[in-house]
């Protein structure tokens, strides 16, 4: 069930209803009903892999448990391995496990040994990346006494599976979600009005923004060679633009739907284009990951302290991971490393703090090194994205050698028919209005202050028309589904 | 608090839909007014009225579109001597599930039809991809009793049809949707192309589902029952192709004689009737001089 399908369409009222006329009495029926809901939004993917989901809450609620009571610190430690280990047991099987084969028996290919792997014919459970890491940090928090292990199954359960978050996150931490599953839920009006806006905006992101640009960049992407410099540079762009409007446009319609129901989520992008340096790109892309791998592995690991080789040796270790995180193919672990060199100098001479507040703060325009720095920001992610769309590295350097050719300085004409690549030209920069001049607020879309009523309803209006004329309808997934 | 928040919401959500509904009823009627002919369009809805009555109907994918395609509506007529309509759906847009739509569209407009002329190209029943296309509506007027009965319609990939459906009422596309004046499809082939032909018979071999086939041969049956309770005769013909037969030309005969006892219509395989590429415009589709000749040598005895 897509975020953007029809079945969700009717699904959501159907939950919202329920879950303020009938199972509105007390926290525990609230929470049953989420519980229902979500595994059942789960189901809808694929029944079958709702055991694993079961199993993996089941896992971590009692290892939390048992390493909380755990007298000794053998015991302590014995439980918080056993829920590491089995949780990335299942990562490593499902997601990473015909990489390491295939990618041993070529290593071993090249040496001159004849192998050939023995590959699992599985298909990745959704979400597993995401509901894993749940875990993965709630019992991490426990082990080092950060938090106190639940004991309400129930309320454990909605945290890990709650259905906004479940397939692609936010990832949540226990001490932000966990308290808010504890209490019973009032309804705040402000809050869910601001939902459906959040909801609005990323429905737009996604099937306006994003799904028009994904036929202009798998157009260009497939086909490299058929086409000159230019196009392949506006392709880059667009795949920026699609990368970006697919997956927070996908959690805002998370928060979005969470906020009708009266639970916060983590903010999961900051305006992420409009940052200085890719330190600060990195402080507002994916928040919930990026956080996540910094409290729980850079930090650990020593984080920006101790000598310049530890801090390269962290900074390289973080983003490997991070893009081996998103896939297992060569292409995300060079994008991993690509953004890694972007970042060290920052870290190496300490700038990486420069820029934490937000860009022209509380001026209408950036200045004009404000601005060059944006752009050269953006070029670099850019160039890096390349690495994350093509399907393997031989595809990402044939695009990049297309892109340094003679015909790179041409006229870029398109003859895609979806579409007029000049009508996609004007919602972007709509879209780019819009996101500068929400960008000190929650989201794009979020109203402060008093702003007359026609005003708004036009606003609305226009966006559902938009969604309307030039939504993209097909199944459609999101892609930060296949992560 | 949620009272008024449900009760705001449900009246923004009406307001827009309601606008939504006057915004694609007005495009749709723009359109209608242009008053396209049979020949001039392969939309249905511009087409059909209400309380006319035909000599004849063909019903079809692109094979029975090309009797009325480029001006070949009128010329065949004039043969035949019959009133006659065409809802068949060519450009891999429409299987056989939607063309029952179609007929129970046209029935309930108070039409009328003497003989449907059903155009058994064997792909339309074995192909998954006509089944669940989603554009199939694309060049429909919308309409509000169209839309319910397709509603009440039992049908696969029904409501991303009718999203689609109602979004391309809003494209530029539509709007400026003209009637067709091109009259005659006069290029032909010169000589079957081999490569081409396999081609074209190992992509269809290759999309043979079964499964769909019994689904589509069950969708025939309720053509066939719908008809006679309105008092159409049915006749099933297999068109002309250059290179004869299709993949599934058997499956489809042994269906159609088995149709042919239990419900006593008449049944003619046409498909090596002709084989001079000068009528063909491509290796499937007869072109205007095609069509001229098929009609006067085959259709018209039986028709």
């Amino acid at each position: 069930m897509f975020f953007n399908s029809l079945t969700f369409a009717i699904f959501l009222p159907i939950v919202f209803f329920l879950y303020w006329f009938v199972f509105n009495k007390t926290k525990s029926t609230q929470n049953g009903l989420l519980i229902f809901a979500s595994y059942y939004f789960y189901s809808c993917w694929d029944w079958r892999f709702l055991f694993l989901l079961v199993f993996s809450t089941f896992l971590d609620y009692y290892t939390g448990i048992q390493i909380e009571k755990g007298k000794s610190e053998n015991s302590r430690k014995f439980w918080f391995w056993l829920s590491i280990i089995v949780n990335l047991g299942f990562l490593g099987i499902f997601k990473y496990y015909n990489f390491f084969a295939s990618s041993f028996a070529d290593l071993l290919n090249t040496v001159g040994f004849k192998a050939s792997p023995i590959l699992l014919k599985v298909i990745l459970p959704v979400g597993i990346s995401f509901y894993t890491f749940h875990g993965l940090s709630y019992v991490i928090d426990i082990y080092y006494k950060r938090i106190k292990a639940e004991c309400n199954f129930v309320d454990y359960s909605l945290f890990v599976s709650y259905f906004p978050l479940l397939v692609a996150g936010p990832i949540e931490r226990a001490t932000h979600l966990l308290p808010q599953v504890k209490v019973k839920r009032e309804f705040d009006y402000e809050k869910a009005v601001d939902g459906l806006r959040q909801i609005l905006w990323g429905v737009f992101k996604k099937v306006v923004i994003a799904d028009n640009c994904a036929i202009i960049v798998n157009m260009v992407f497939d086909n490299p060679e058929q086409y000159p410099g230019s196009i392949l540079v506006l392709g880059t762009v667009f795949f920026a633009f699609q990368i970006y409007c697919d997956f927070s446009g996908y959690s805002d319609i998370a928060l979005g739907v969470s906020r009708l129901l009266g639970i916060e989520l983590l903010k999961n992008f900051n305006y992420p284009y409009f940052s200085r340096d890719i330190a600060e790109f990195w402080r507002r892309w994916h928040i919930s990951l990026s956080s996540w791998f910094r409290d729980y592995l850079y930090i650990p690991l020593g984080g920006s302290r101790g000598s310049i080789w530890t801090k390269i040796r962290n900074v390289i270790i973080i983003f490997l991971v991070s893009g081996f995180w998103h896939g297992a193919n060569w292409t995300f672990v060079v994008w991993g490393f690509i953004n890694a060199l972007f970042i060290m100098p920052s870290i190496l001479i300490n700038t990486n703090r420069d820029n934490l507040n937000m860009v022209a703060e509380g001026k209408i325009l950036p200045s004009l090194k404000e601005f060059g720095q944006i752009i050269w920001t953006f070029s670099l992610t850019c160039f890096a994205w390349i690495f994350f769309r093509a399907k393997d590295l031989n595809n990402a350097f044939c695009y990049i050698k297309g892109i340094f050719s003679k015909s790179l300085i041409t006229i870029p004409k398109f003859d895609s028919n979806d579409m007029s690549v000049k009508v996609l030209s004007i919602l972007l920069l709509l879209f780019i209005v819009t996101e500068w001049n929400g960008r000190s607020k929650n989201h794009a879309l979020e109203i402060k202050g008093s702003v007359p009523a026609y005003f708004k309803m036009a606003l609305y209006f226009f966006i559902f028309m938009a969604i309307m004329i030039w939504g993209v309808t097909g199944k459609t997934e999101f892609i930060y589904f296949a992560f | 608090m949620i009272k008024k928040f449900v009760f705001r919401f449900s009246c923004v959500f009406l307001c827009f839909f309601g606008i939504l509904t006057i915004v694609l009823l007005i495009t749709s009627k723009y359109v209608n007014d242009k008053n396209f002919k049979n020949s001039q369009t392969e939309s249905n809805t511009l087409i059909i009225k209400s309380n006319h009555k035909y000599d004849l109907m063909f019903i079809g994918i692109s094979h029975a579109r090309t009797f009325s395609r480029w001006g070949n509506h009128e010329i065949v007529e004039k043969i035949l001597n019959k009133k006659i309509i065409n809802i068949g759906q060519g450009s891999g847009i429409c299987g056989i599930n939607e063309q029952l739509f179609y007929l129970q569209y046209f029935y309930s407009n108070g039409n009328k039809v003497d003989t449907i002329a059903l155009v058994l190209s064997p792909p339309m029943l074995t192909s998954e991809e006509l089944a669940i296309a989603s554009n199939t509506f694309n060049l429909e007027v919308f309409d509000l009793n169209f839309l319910y009965q397709y509603l009440m319609f039992d049908s696969e990939n029904k409501y991303q049809r009718i999203i689609e459906y109602s979004q391309s009422k809003l494209k530029s596309k539509w709007i400026h949707l003209m009637p067709d004046h091109k009259i005659g499809k006069i290029d032909s082939l010169i000589k079957i192309d081999k490569v081409k032909v396999d081609q074209i018979l190992l992509a269809r071999q290759k999309n043979i589902n079964m499964q769909r086939f019994k689904k589509s041969c069950y969708q025939v049956e309720k053509i066939i029952k719908l008809a006679e309770r309105n008092n159409s005769k049915v006749v099933f013909m297999i068109p002309p192709a250059l290179f004869g037969k299709w993949p599934g030309h058997n499956q489809t005969c042994d269906f159609a004689k088995k149709m042919k006892i239990k419900y006593k219509i008449n049944f003619y395989d046409f498909s090596e009737s002709v084989f001079k590429p000068e009528y063909y415009s491509d290796h499937h589709h007869l072109n205007t001089k095609g069509v001229k000749y098929f009609t006067n040598i085959y259709l018209k005895p039986v028709i």
